[in-house]
């Protein structure tokens, strides 16, 4: 059967004589034997006669005639002068952009690549913000930070971003644990006069791991100089949070002391209190509990009082 | 390719409208009677032949000489046939007698059978208008195989090389097109 399916195909390339010779005489022979692929034969030879009676029209020589005089009409007016494309027109047509569909697509696409690449390449430093690095830093480590639009904390990288308000937006990205990001932001601390400003950055400085000398000398001014209680007692809490080492021991007592002696917000004054009792092992210097045993919390009364009776008896229990 | 032939191709191509209309005129008849067969019908062939040998002028220049002048040729006649077959949604089918129509006049009746009277042909009419359908409702590729073989007499090398597709595929098409006429005009083998 898969042989008669070949001299089937052999068949009607034989009736229009485009069969080669050998596979010729194998075609016939297997024709004699073969009486299904001799039927087939036998309606191809009919389907063909019956092709061929189909009426074929030929256009009259004055048909031609015809035509061709049109045809000579239509040649004589594109070859005309004002068909030709002269270099204007050609610029013309590049200008307007009087091109194929196709074309005008592929122009608008390149037009728009061209557009994105100038765009980064011009405009890409001013407002989406760039990596601080070490050679910026040296600039920007006595430059005046002013015109603070945001800040921003990513908790997932760990960057902080500063968003300067200047004539483009500028925004400074780094790492939170970088002393050239901390300088940024101590400066903010000291300078900002927008107290959601100042929020931001003590909730930025809240994710670092240790502090440098100036952020915490910052966030001592901050504490005597700051109205909102919402941000000292968070200025407070960052303080009492960071490890204690002994380069810093002595500055955090101070600011503690201060706003334990001096806060007029309780809430802060018992941070403090409880700041101090770490810093100190679990015990304040009995001056200054002397000196809060009257204050107008009863936490830090009740405390107090407990501290200074152990002082005074050891042998009671914590 | 012959050498005149490729000189007008040449002169052609520099702009010479002389030379170029002397290519059209070796050529339109063939062309003309191919457009008609692959579109069935007068007033089509007719702006169909002006299209082709516009579009010709204009991308002669385009020509390499790396195949036949008239393979070019035919293969832009035939891709603009079927452009035009996809461009006209509803393809009417014309009947004999729309062909024999006194208004036209100028074109002639001729078969691939020799030494047969027209006027029979008149008398089987029913019998063309079939084949005609039937030749209509084959797919493009198929329709242009079958058109160059079976009433231009082009051997299938040829036809591959107008279509610039392999001999192996125009086999296909032309095969696949014969069966189907076959079985389109099984009800006809009485004529």
């Amino acid at each position: 059967m898969e042989k008669c399916k070949q001299f089937r195909r052999w068949i009607l390339l034989a009736g229009y004589d485009e069969l080669p010779a050998n596979q010729k005489n194998m075609l016939e022979k297997h024709i004699k034997n073969c009486s299904e692929c001799q039927l087939d034969y036998e309606e191809a030879e009919k389907a063909m006669r019956m092709l061929d009676q189909k009426i074929q029209l030929e256009p009259t020589v004055v048909q031609l005639e015809t035509n061709r005089a049109e045809l000579h009409q239509r040649l004589l007016f594109l070859t005309q002068p004002r068909f030709q494309k002269t270099w204007t027109t050609k610029l013309w047509q590049i200008v307007s952009l009087d091109f194929a569909p196709v074309l005008r697509f592929a122009t608008a696409a390149a037009l728009l690549i061209i557009g994105i690449f100038l765009g980064n390449l011009f405009f890409r430093s001013s407002d989406s913000g760039f990596e601080f690095d070490q050679q910026q830093l040296s600039g920007l480590d006595e430059a005046k930070i002013s015109n603070i639009e945001s800040i921003q904390y990513d908790p997932l990288t760990r960057q902080v971003s500063i968003t300067l308000s200047t004539v483009n937006d500028m925004t400074i990205q780094g790492n939170v644990e970088k002393a050239e990001i901390q300088q940024l932001l101590a400066q903010t601390l000291m300078t900002e006069d927008r107290p959601n400003i100042r929020l931001k950055t003590v909730r930025a400085l809240q994710h670092t791991k240790s502090l440098n000398e100036n952020v915490i000398h910052a966030l001592s001014e901050l504490i005597d100089k700051e109205k909102n209680p919402g941000i000292r007692l968070k200025a407070v809490k960052l303080l009492t949070s960071i490890p204690i080492t002994s380069s810093v021991k002595n500055t955090l007592s101070r600011v503690l002391i201060r706003v334990l002696l001096n806060d007029s917000n309780s809430a802060i004054r018992i941070e403090a209190f409880k700041g101090l009792s770490k810093i100190d092992n679990g015990s304040v210097a009995p001056v200054i509990l002397s000196a809060v045993k009257n204050d107008s919390s009863e936490y830090i009364q009740t405390k107090a009082k407990q501290i200074l009776e152990r002082t005074e008896n050891p042998a009671l229990p914590e | 390719m012959q050498k005149e032939e490729e000189l007008l191709i040449r002169k052609a191509q520099r702009g010479n409208l002389q030379a170029f209309e002397n290519l059209v005129h070796r050529y339109d008849a063939k062309i003309m009677r191919l457009i008609f067969n692959m579109v069935n019908d007068i007033e089509d062939t007719k702006d169909l032949y002006q299209e082709v040998f516009i579009k010709v002028f204009k991308s002669i220049k385009q020509f390499r000489f790396q195949s036949e002048f008239y393979t070019w040729l035919y293969r832009i006649a035939i891709n603009a046939c079927i452009n035009f077959r996809k461009r006209k949604t509803s393809h009417q089918h014309e009947s004999l007698d729309d062909y024999l129509d006194e208004n036209n006049s100028n074109w002639n009746i001729v078969t691939v059978m020799e030494n047969v009277n027209p006027e029979k042909h008149l008398i089987n009419k029913e019998l063309n208008d079939q084949i005609q359908q039937s030749i209509d409702k084959l797919s493009s590729q198929q329709r242009s195989v079958f058109v160059l073989k079976h009433y231009h007499g082009y051997k299938l090398s040829e036809i591959a090389n107008i279509l610039n597709c392999s001999e192996g595929t125009v086999k296909n098409y032309m095969f696949r097109a014969v069966q189907k006429l076959k079985k389109s005009l099984e009800a006809y083998h009485h004529f």
